[in-house]
């Protein structure tokens, strides 16, 4: 069994720094642009500091993943095809992408670029990761947040490549790559323009000691006075549906799998994904640090369990989809 | 509310230590726009790739509103650099309001806590240009900026004693901080009293809003349905 | 405008959990009076409801005889193996039938085969569109999501039939948790098919009342209804030739009929959406996607 590689989110140059000083063995992080799933103002890398941070990844012996994982638009594919370029001129250590044409294009164009499938596909099975294997020599695949474990364990058996899983942060309820609900609601969408429930449509109003969340008008949520409050991202708000009231995709609540670090090493998942390129360093200090002991006891055949609930959304956590519970 | 939070309110209304807190004044407001220039030139000279991602910020205005101390302070983004004052009351709309304790709107500046977390937590309030906050947010946490180093380093040669003083003004802040809040809890709480009635106020007006449009969407549903029929 | 001819009306896939009965009744209505050329048949959203549907055999006798080209839609998510033997025994179907991949495990049965792309498949872009008719789509029905920009760059470009839906609920949404069940405080494993009781999708409100999503088991809907019915000239002018109608249980032949008499020029614009509000009294309607709107919105257009 070999052991988890740590792959961590870097949303700004000092995060990256953050991440590989505390122990990250890879850094995932995209471009200034529309061209990456974080495409949050005031986030992201230039392609000098992408250079800067792949000199300083390097020297601590990380690995600088860049996501290049939204869809390209009809009639103006050029800076998704910037992006790979720069990619392979930079020599990055892998490209993340979920885009096929865009696929297509790095693996004519560039043979020598490592290619992994982004969790923005959507592919959820072997035959799935199969065809993007034989078709695009994908390296490796990010594996969407809704499988269990078991079935983790099952698609590994019939692959040849490396997978990818989420480890902590937050929680798409949904297949990923396949929702449009962002859009529907703020005409921004995750696949297009690379946001989910973007900032410039949220609102916060303070009623008294109440927090109200809007999006594009719309009501996502209340919070009483003493409430933990979550991300105004449409899908963990709370509705009514069949005359009641609650948390009826997802509740505010972040993944966290140091629990069971063990069972997945077992099911043959290569490496852990924080997610969290949105977030600050801080958050990338502390549970970089944490996951870089639990990887460590893991090795040993060590179970740890180390609560971040203070990071988490809603201030709990959950295991996902890795348990069939949460269905 | 629960009954014992009252007590433990009614008890804090009474704390010596509370009315310790009252006699720390406001500072004068010339003294603190000069350490506040001098902290914003510094940043801005060493800290380029900042600057740089504030620049879709352009003529922004932000107040912070540290919950437990005297002053708020305007930040206002020009185009390539930014300017820090203290607030006061000729100075117009913001386009962002955020407050929370001082110390962990600083610790959020300095990248040592987590904004989200203190955001989830309710311990930042923040209203007005999501966006904009964010991107602040985002730009701020793009470089290592400690600044408590910066205040020092802005001084030059004045460095240590005002290093002692800091530590110093910190070190008492940290033991009255937790008083201060109490402090405020207590000022506040008649009007926030005053507040939830009028929000269950509110929120009666808007059940019967709810519940009107529940009986219009059955009745909608009904003469859909009759009108199906009649056209059959 | 001009008159559309040469466009098909295509009725899409069932989302919804309907009983063997009503669907039969559904499809023989279609089938004897619905002017539509294409009907896709099969389930998508979730491979559960299969169990002790009987209706196939009569539904498929009954739209060839009436003419109708029938193609079969494979789920949207695969997962377990209970999805994967779903999705094998509609591939086994081709070449005997046009067979509809919503997923790249089906694209990749049906690789080099002629065969049609649904919504579900993400396609934003000219060398996405290529790849699949390189391999063998003929038949590309493009994701909602798409404004008109985009549709006019993709079809410029298709040596495929490209389809677009112009009216029903959008799909916006897949998970492999049920909220359906979750709604009704029960497991996925255990779900009673509570989403059956909902033959039109579950609707899904803020906390202020405002009508928000629909959910229909593991799939998410809108609340709005999707109508382009004054976009169809320029959608026309673009190439592209294919609109979808997406199942509701509404009377879907005269949902049709307005659609297919505008695009002969028998009623014009006005004239259809009176004639379809009239029918679909209290409905909320929106084409704010084609606008490169957020997709709830309506916009009028003139």
């Amino acid at each position: 069994m070999t052991k988890l590689e740590l792959v961590c989110p870097a949303g700004t140059p000092a995060a990256l720094r953050v991440a590989v000083d505390a122990g990250a063995d890879a850094v995932y992080m995209g471009f200034r642009d529309e061209t990456n799933a974080r495409n949050f103002p005031g986030l992201n890398f230039s392609v000098d500091e992408l250079s800067e941070a792949l000199d300083y990844a390097h020297a601590a012996g990380a690995k600088v993943l860049l996501a290049v994982n939204t869809y390209a638009a009809a009639g103006n594919s050029e800076p998704w095809i910037k992006a790979v370029d720069n990619a392979a001129k930079l020599n990055v250590d892998a490209i993340i992408m979920a885009d096929i044409g865009l696929l297509d294009y790095a693996h004519r164009t560039h043979p020598d670029l490592r290619l992994h499938l982004s969790v923005q596909a959507s592919a959820s099975n072997a035959v799935a990761i199969n065809h993007y294997t034989k078709e695009f020599n994908i390296r490796r695949v990010v594996l969407p947040r809704v499988l269990t474990v078991p079935e983790i364990r099952d698609i590994n058996s019939k692959i040849a490549i490396n997978t990818e899983v989420f480890a902590f942060g937050g929680m798409c309820p949904m297949a990923e790559g396949r929702c449009s609900m962002s859009s529907y609601i703020t005409g921004k969408s995750p696949n297009m323009n690379g946001v989910c429930s973007p900032a410039s449509h949220v609102t916060y109003i303070q009623q008294g000691h109440d927090l109200k969340t809007n999006l594009a008008d719309f009501t996502i949520n209340k919070f009483g006075p003493n409430e933990q409050a979550g991300y105004p991202t449409l899908c963990k708000g709370r509705f009514t549906a069949n005359e009641e009231t609650g948390y009826l995709f997802e509740e505010p609540t972040s993944l966290n799998a140091t629990g069971i670090l063990l069972e997945l090493m077992e099911a043959g998942v290569t490496a852990l994904k924080i997610e969290g390129r949105q977030r600050s360093k801080a958050y990338v200090r502390e549970v970089v640090q944490n996951f870089r002991a639990a990887i460590d006891a893991a090795e040993q055949g060590e179970r740890m369990v180390i609560e971040m609930d203070n990071l988490s959304e809603g201030g709990q956590n959950t295991t996902g989809a890795y348990n069939k519970k949460w269905m | 509310m629960s009954s014992k939070t009252e007590n433990h309110t009614a008890h804090e209304a009474f704390s010596p230590l509370l009315v310790a807190g009252m006699v720390i004044r406001p500072l004068p407001v010339a003294p603190l726009n000069r350490l506040l220039q001098h902290l914003t030139a510094h940043i801005q000279i060493n800290h380029p790739a900042i600057l740089e991602r504030l620049r879709p910020l352009n003529g922004k205005h932000f107040l912070i509103c540290p919950a437990d101390i005297p002053h708020e302070m305007r930040l206002i983004v020009g185009d390539g650099h930014v300017e820090c004052l203290i607030e006061d009351e000729f100075m117009g709309p913001v386009d962002v309001t955020i407050s929370g304790p001082f110390l962990s709107l600083m610790d959020m500046m300095d990248g040592k806590v987590d904004g989200d977390a203190l955001f989830f937590s309710r311990n930042l309030t923040v209203e007005g240009d999501t966006e904009a906050l964010l991107t602040l947010r985002n730009a701020m946490d793009s470089d290592d900026i400690d600044l408590r180093a910066e205040i020092l380093a802005s001084f030059g040669p004045l460095k240590s004693p005002l290093a002692a003083a800091l530590n110093i003004g910190e070190y008492l802040f940290h033991s009255l901080s937790r008083d201060m809040s109490s402090l405020s809890h207590a000022l506040t709480k008649p009007l926030s009293n005053r507040c939830d009635g009028l929000e269950q106020e509110n929120q009666g007006l808007h059940d019967k809003v709810a519940q009107l449009d529940k009986m219009l969407t059955k009745t909608q549903n009904r003469l859909q349905s009759l009108s199906r029929k009649t056209s059959l | 405008m001009d008159v559309m001819n040469n466009a098909k009306l295509s009725l899409g896939p069932l989302l919804f959990n309907w009983d063997s009965d009503k669907i039969r009744d559904f499809y023989f209505a279609i089938a004897d009076e619905a002017p539509i050329d294409y009907v896709y048949l099969g389930e998508v959203v979730c491979a559960k409801r299969l169990a002790g549907k009987n209706y196939l055999p009569e539904v498929v006798e009954r739209l060839d005889n009436a003419g109708k080209k029938i193609i079969f839609s494979g789920l949207m998510l695969v997962l377990d193996n209970r999805d994967m033997t779903a999705l094998e025994s509609v591939a086994a179907m081709a070449p005997e039938y046009l067979i509809e991949a919503n997923d790249m495990s089906a694209v990749s049965m049906l690789w080099q085969q002629n065969h049609a792309i649904g919504p579900f498949i993400n396609i934003y872009n000219e060398a996405t569109l290529k790849y699949y008719e390189d391999g063998g789509a003929t038949r590309i029905s493009l994701p909602p999501e798409l404004p008109a920009k985009s549709l006019r760059a993709l079809a410029k470009v298709a040596r495929s039939e490209l389809e677009v839906q112009i009216f029903g609920r959008l799909p916006l949404a897949i998970s492999s948790r049920c909220y359906h069940a979750r709604a009704h405080k029960l497991h996925k494993d255990g779900c009673q098919y509570v989403c059956e009781k909902d033959p039109d999708g579950m609707t899904v409100d803020t906390m202020d009342g405002q009508k928000f999503l629909t959910i229909n088991g593991l799939q998410t809907l809108s609340y709005s209804y999707c109508n382009l019915m004054a976009e169809l000239p320029e959608l026309g002018q673009m190439g592209i030739q294919n609109f979808r109608l997406s199942p509701h249980d509404v009377d879907m032949v005269k949902v049709s009929r307005i659609y297919r008499n505008r695009l002969d020029g028998k009623i014009d614009l006005e004239e259809a959406n009176d004639i379809l509000e009239a029918e679909m009294f209290a409905t909320r309607f929106s084409n704010g996607y084609y606008h490169d709107e957020p997709g709830q919105k309506q916009v009028e257009t003139s």
